[in-house]
């Protein structure tokens, strides 16, 4: 309201000067309402505490996204006291490396006045660069807690051993090679259903590695020319829901079910959990032919170029185990212009198994895997060997395209060492226009600012992109 | 008649369409627009509307060239290069001329919230006259400027029909003795029909001061004025590179400056 009437009055006085002065007072207005709003966090956190009596304890690294590429970690352990007594007691920090081995730890007395705030700082060093765990526990006179954080050092530098099978090449070779036998038989259905006055909805259909049907469905805007694809891989026994992005074509994929494996009988022990379909031999394994399912995608869509498709700007992407199933659909299919993974699981499996067996033996797939190992004599060994052909780190130094992963510090099913170990191994030529983010203190899953920035960057590579 | 605003309005003109969002890294935006303004009346200095005289009218169809750059995420650079052809009657002495009209180039950084819903852009433009002289016609002031802009464009998640927010405010010095100083503003919103179709409403005004009062000895080069001006428009993407939008606009409040409407043809290639 003040505003119209200063522009009103100006407009009608013609004075200038008014003019500016309210055009300056309204720049400065703006920026200290956006200065603020950033503040604002803090202030209402400090305020609600004062309205209840709490001790509060936070524990802030150093560097925002908790990544130390040099020398010394740096923590601050925050304990802020809103009773009217002081808080006395003590503050005990442990750092574990990933296979949760106690490095060391310290521990110090604490008091906190009355309505105080107290900060203690902590410096310390690691020698290897990896993800460590920080657990802080404080105990004071009206709380306790323990509060655990993990930051990564020098992840840049994670080196792991690729434990890649002498005949991985060819295995994969023969893989592509039975693929090929088999005739794809796409059939495309025009669905009224799910299409609307923007896009075209097609529900599709066609045959992968043992005759196995696999479906998808496709959306493509109702605009004139050529639209970019994005392949999107299906997560661990997910089926995406449609979406109609304007820019681009979306191509969801729903790779081989257990249920398609034990009709065609490939399943001979009826083995119902996804991950252990097959995993005694590796020729049969579940997984070799879901990956052959996403280059069949691909192939579909250099059939069905009329469609509207711009063939040149292929973008693969999912999250989890559609992830994995990008960077490796990237690695054995280089039609594929772009990559993207969240989350990829399946990636370092040695270095995996280790970390999952000492921390989080009962998350997935390391539970599945124990499981297996318990009930039949076969020996860890064996069956990394057999997992040995569909690591994804394996896949990795052959992907030619740009990269763009996710993973989140917190993560259990994908660890950030294995990950970051897997990202290290993109061979130079990709690493130049490839990216890697670390969601700190986050999950299995991304954040609402990263999947901005995803596509950002999608957008971005895919404007890059010069035609064949 | 007096026409100043429709120039300022042709520089404003990429603003409305493509807002403060930016380019994006590696893509170039390009803009043709055609401009047709008829004015058969003026505003006088106390604001009261001076019906012309002996069918007195001044026309000007305006052709603009716009092309942005995205540098990086955060960065473009823009240029726009305007041709105009103008025609007047003026107690019976008809003129008309056609000529390049001011060359703008400039710079744009967006700063974007965490969730890329809200983006502020700053824009630092020289502006460069590429014509001579004031006759038969004056272009406009045949000097060199600079214009600074801050844009603020922000597309809420919880709208009730989706679209975005468009505030701008930007101001302009040429470097002549008189100047003049001008402030202008834009308070815009889009309501998106659907994917691909557009309805995008503004109000925009100048402020122009200068120590130059003049109205009587050259009307068209008068330097202090000001104007509110409403806009509406409808977008419509054509492709996937390009959208086509159909503006109308009307001067409904004025001082020192002419008064009409006029209608905006703009093609914008997203490329690639």
């Amino acid at each position: 309201m003040k505003f119209k009437t200063i522009i009103y009055q100006c407009l009608l006085s013609g004075s200038l000067s008014k003019v500016v002065r309210s055009f300056i007072f309204l720049s400065i207005l703006f920026c200290l309402s956006t200065l603020s709003a950033s503040a604002n966090t803090l202030y209402s956190t400090a305020k609600k505490d004062s309205t209840k009596e709490s001790v509060k304890v936070k524990v802030i690294a150093g560097n925002k996204d908790c990544i130390f590429n040099r020398k010394y970690i740096r923590y601050t352990i925050d304990i802020t006291n809103t009773y009217k007594n002081a808080q006395e007691g003590t503050v005990v920090y442990e750092v574990r490396n990933d296979r949760n081995k106690q490095l060391f730890g310290g521990e110090f007395n604490v008091h906190v006045n009355a309505k105080g705030i107290l900060s203690v700082p902590l410096k310390f060093t690691v020698n290897a660069p990896g993800f460590y765990e920080i657990s802080t526990r404080i105990n004071v006179t009206d709380y306790d807690d323990t509060i655990a954080t993990v930051f990564g050092y020098k992840p840049k530098l994670i080196r792991t051993p690729l434990h890649k099978p002498a005949d991985f090449d060819k295995f994969w070779e023969d893989a592509k090679a039975d693929l090929k036998k088999v005739e794809p038989k796409y059939t495309i259905e025009y669905s009224k259903t799910q299409s609307n006055s923007t896009h075209r909805f097609y529900n599709v259909e066609m045959q992968s590695l043992d005759n196995v049907t696999i479906h998808g469905w496709i959306s493509i805007p109702r605009l004139a020319g050529k639209f970019p694809v994005i392949l999107v891989m299906p997560g661990y026994k997910q089926i995406l829901q449609p979406f109609f992005p304007d820019d681009q074509a979306i191509f969801c994929l729903t790779v081989r079910s257990v249920s398609q494996m034990n009709k065609v009988n490939k399943n001979p022990h009826f083995e119902s959990e996804y991950c252990m379909v097959n995993i005694d031999d590796k020729n049969n394994f579940i997984y070799r032919g879901a990956y052959m399912d996403c280059l069949r995608a691909v192939d579909f869509l250099f059939a069905n170029y009329k469609l509207g498709l711009d063939t040149n700007r292929i973008i693969v992407f999912g999250g989890s185990q559609g992830g994995s199933f990008a960077l490796v659909t990237a690695a054995l299919d280089h039609r594929v212009s772009i990559c993207g993974a969240d989350n990829p699981i399946y990636c370092d499996m040695h270095n995996y198994y280790e970390i999952a067996n000492n921390k989080r033996p009962d998350a997935f797939p390391i539970k599945y895997y124990n499981q297996y190992l318990r009930q039949t004599a076969i020996q860890k060994e064996t069956l990394l060997r057999t997992l040995d052909y569909f690591d994804v780190q394996n896949f990795i130094p052959t992907i030619k395209c740009p990269v763009l992963i996710a993973l989140g510090t917190l993560d259990p099913i994908a660890p950030p060492a294995c990950v970051y170990a897997a990202y290290n191994k993109v061979g130079p030529a990709a690493r130049r226009k490839s990216e890697i983010h670390i969601l700190s203190n986050v999950g299995h899953e991304i954040t609402e600012e990263y999947s901005f920035i995803k596509f950002l960057w999608i957008e971005e590579n895919t404007v890059e992109i010069q035609g064949h | 008649m007096k026409k100043l605003f429709l120039i300022l309005s042709i520089l404003l003109l990429f603003h409305t369409t493509y807002a403060g969002f930016p380019v994006g890294k590696g893509r170039t935006v390009l803009s043709l627009a055609y401009n047709f303004y008829h004015s058969n009346s003026n505003f006088d200095i106390d604001g009261h509307i001076q019906k012309s005289k002996h069918g007195d009218y001044f026309d000007s169809h305006y052709l603009s060239l716009y092309v942005a750059h995205g540098i990086s995420r955060k960065l473009d650079i823009f240029a726009a290069l305007p041709y105009v052809y103008e025609a007047s009657r003026n107690d019976s002495i008809y003129l008309s001329r056609g000529s390049f009209a001011d060359c703008l180039i400039g710079f744009s950084l967006t700063k974007m919230n965490k969730s890329f819903n809200k983006f502020t852009s700053f824009k630092l433009a020289g502006i460069w006259p590429l014509y001579h002289g004031v006759k038969p016609l004056a272009i406009s002031y045949g000097a060199t400027g600079v214009d600074f802009t801050i844009n603020y464009t922000s597309t809420p998640k919880k709208m009730k029909i989706k679209g975005y927010y468009m505030l701008e405010g930007s101001y302009r010095h040429y470097f002549t003795p008189e100047g003049p100083d001008q402030f202008l503003f834009d308070i815009g919103r889009s309501f998106t029909i659907n994917h691909f179709n557009y309805i995008i409403c503004d109000l925009s005004g100048t402020i122009s001061s200068s120590i130059n009062k003049s109205t009587i000895v050259n009307p068209v080069l008068s330097k202090d004025f000001s104007y509110l001006e409403t806009k509406l428009t409808f977008g419509r993407r054509m492709s996937r590179t390009l959208t086509l939008y159909l503006e109308g606009f009307y001067t409904p409040i004025g001082r020192n400056t002419g008064r009409g409407l006029g209608g905006v043809f703009v093609s914008v290639w997203k490329l690639p």
